[in-house]
């Protein structure tokens, strides 16, 4: 091993990851902001699950975010894994 | 001078191999004054502006919790929402106007790619010294030195990325309430993750991917060709006038010698960010941030030649023709954003000040009252979007409806929503029409009649 500069280096796996993570961010940005601009998630939460003390609008905007950059980053990542094509004669 | 080109980069073993660390050498010229000026005012701009009031509040917030952005004077709501895409439109239409006239300024001297790597980089120049120095310390073995040096660059880079996190979210929570909260550990959960996670962000875009975020992960970086055609300018070496290349003595004759100008020091490519050779022609990698223009030309002023083999330059200025700036491409380009500029400004300005909303009560329909009339209770929503307060006047136009009281006023804070509960009454008389009613409920500001806004609600009343 090179004795400089290995935590530089992503590598074709890491690339990819890095990728999906990244596209997906930006997805979920673009989703995240479409959504709530039309959605206030306040009174939506009052309703299904009414409790003493409502959770912050923050953290409603944070755990959307995460969940769609989850399900952007599923698709992302079949996407980048149906592209890359099988071997014909698969690997043991 | 006397790197070589092999020796500023290391080779890495990985397994897929490829990438190769980058160690821009620094160098001081034209541009890159212009580029720490536009790093500097946009940096400046960036931890500055959160500290800015405006009429008693931060000039600048994007008051999430309260779904309210503050732009100085303009107050933006939920509603506005078609204000932000327009925006992003201009933005976007603006990124293709300028990539077709000069290329990647943005890349060069605006994103905060290029922005942040350079204050990282500026960072590791102070503690870690000069290129040649940061190459000798990530080669030696570990040791105090190595330790000390690279610890201090890890405290300024860590300390530095923790401050821009906390900036950041100080765009969306008053920051001066984010600094007291943070002085006394009293952060909440969510401010705080988004502090770490933004600063996370930039300790590894800026101070790891750096010129591997252009490369790989830029969509822009990728598409922006598109723009291009032979009268856009970009920063290239003149392969004319350069070739071949070679090392020569000082003032001997390089010409009668069979060389052109370039002497092949490699400068150009030492502090190149991205780590490419401009003298290869124009490479998708290159962000166009005129590096290798500033090495070359004190290059050109040692050997006393003209500056200018690595400049700005188009295709057609390089293939001794003429370049064309108006064009097709960029009128179409000008055209459209002036419209898109000017239509926003104008749908700015023309945006209703005041909005109504009426909401029925959700608890009860009706109610009937002593004397046999049915009453309806609302809740208005009063948006007062005007950068003054207000006080509005609620009113009935139907016949057969009366408000009770008959007139209320409210008072409405500048940039605020009020919720008004006002009750709306029907006649006994009136009770063998439909059981729903339609009437519309309108809000005049007293001091300005001309503000107003109107809504139409249902009127329930019990079945004969």
């Amino acid at each position: 091993m090179s004795q400089v500069a290995n935590h530089e280096s992503l590598g074709t796996h890491g690339r990819i990851w890095l990728t999906v993570l990244w596209t997906s961010f930006l997805a979920a940005s673009g989703a995240t902001m479409v959504f709530f601009a039309f959605v206030d998630p306040r009174p939506a939460i009052e309703m299904l699950a009414p409790a003493a003390a409502p959770p912050s609008r923050t953290a409603l905007y944070s755990v959307g975010f995460f969940l769609f950059w989850m399900i952007a980053a599923l698709s992302a990542s079949l996407t980048a894994w149906l592209l890359s094509a099988p071997s014909r004669r698969s690997s043991p | 001078m006397t790197d070589t080109i092999k020796s500023g980069a290391q080779a890495d073993e990985s397994y897929y191999a490829a990438h190769q660390k980058v160690y821009p050498r620094d160098i001081a010229g034209r541009f890159a004054t212009l580029r720490i000026s536009a790093a500097w005012l946009l940096l400046g701009l960036f931890y500055g502006l959160p500290w800015l009031r405006w009429n008693g509040r931060q000039a600048i917030l994007f008051d999430l919790p309260a779904r309210k952005f503050h732009l100085f004077g303009l107050t933006l709501w939920p509603q506005d929402f078609i204000f932000l895409t327009w925006l992003l439109v201009i933005a976007a239409l603006s990124l293709f106007f300028f990539t077709a006239v000069a290329g990647r300024l943005w890349c060069g001297y605006a994103c905060p790619q290029t922005v942040w790597t350079e204050v990282f980089l500026w960072m590791e120049r102070v503690t870690e010294g000069d290129r040649t120095r940061r190459m000798k310390l990530d080669a030696a073995p570990w040791s105090l030195h190595k330790l000390g040096r690279k610890g201090a660059k890890q405290l300024l880079w860590v300390s530095f990325a923790l401050w821009t996190g906390f900036t950041f979210v100080g765009f969306f929570t008053p920051i001066t309430l984010l600094g007291e909260l943070a002085l006394t550990g009293a952060l909440g959960p969510w401010e705080s993750f988004w502090i770490f996670f933004y600063g996370l962000a930039t300790y590894g875009n800026a101070g790891f991917l750096r010129e591997q975020v252009c490369k790989y992960m830029c969509p822009y970086a990728r598409f922006q060709s598109a723009m291009f055609d032979r009268n856009t300018l970009i920063i290239t070496y003149d392969l004319e006038r350069g070739e071949p290349r070679g090392g020569r003595r000082k003032g001997s004759d390089a010409r009668s010698a069979g060389l052109g100008d370039c002497v092949d020091c490699t400068l150009c490519v030492q502090v190149c960010p991205t780590g490419i050779d401009i003298r290869a022609g124009l490479q998708y990698e290159c962000i166009a941030c005129a590096a290798c223009i500033d090495a070359c030309d004190s290059v050109m002023d040692r050997m006393h030649y003209p500056r200018g083999l690595v400049r700005y330059a188009t295709q057609n200025n390089l293939d001794r023709q003429s370049t064309r700036i108006i064009r097709p491409r960029i009128i179409v380009y000008g055209v459209l954003l002036l419209a898109l500029c000017a239509g926003f400004v104008i749908a700015l300005g023309r945006r209703a000040p005041v909005a109504l909303d009426v909401l029925h009560d959700r608890n009860a329909l009706y109610r009937p009252l002593d004397d046999g009339a049915i009453e309806n209770v609302y809740l208005l929503k009063i948006m007062n979007k005007d950068a003054i307060p207000h006080r509005f006047r609620v009113e009935l136009g139907d016949a057969g409806y009366r408000l009770d009281p008959i007139a209320p006023q409210f008072d409405v804070p500048a940039g605020e929503v009020f919720n008004a509960p006002v009750r709306v009454r029907r006649a006994a008389l009136e009770q063998r029409h439909d059981a729903v009613g339609r009437l519309r409920l309108r809000i005049v500001a007293t001091d300005a009649p001309s503000l107003q806004a109107q809504a139409d609600a249902r009127f329930f009343a019990p079945r004969d």
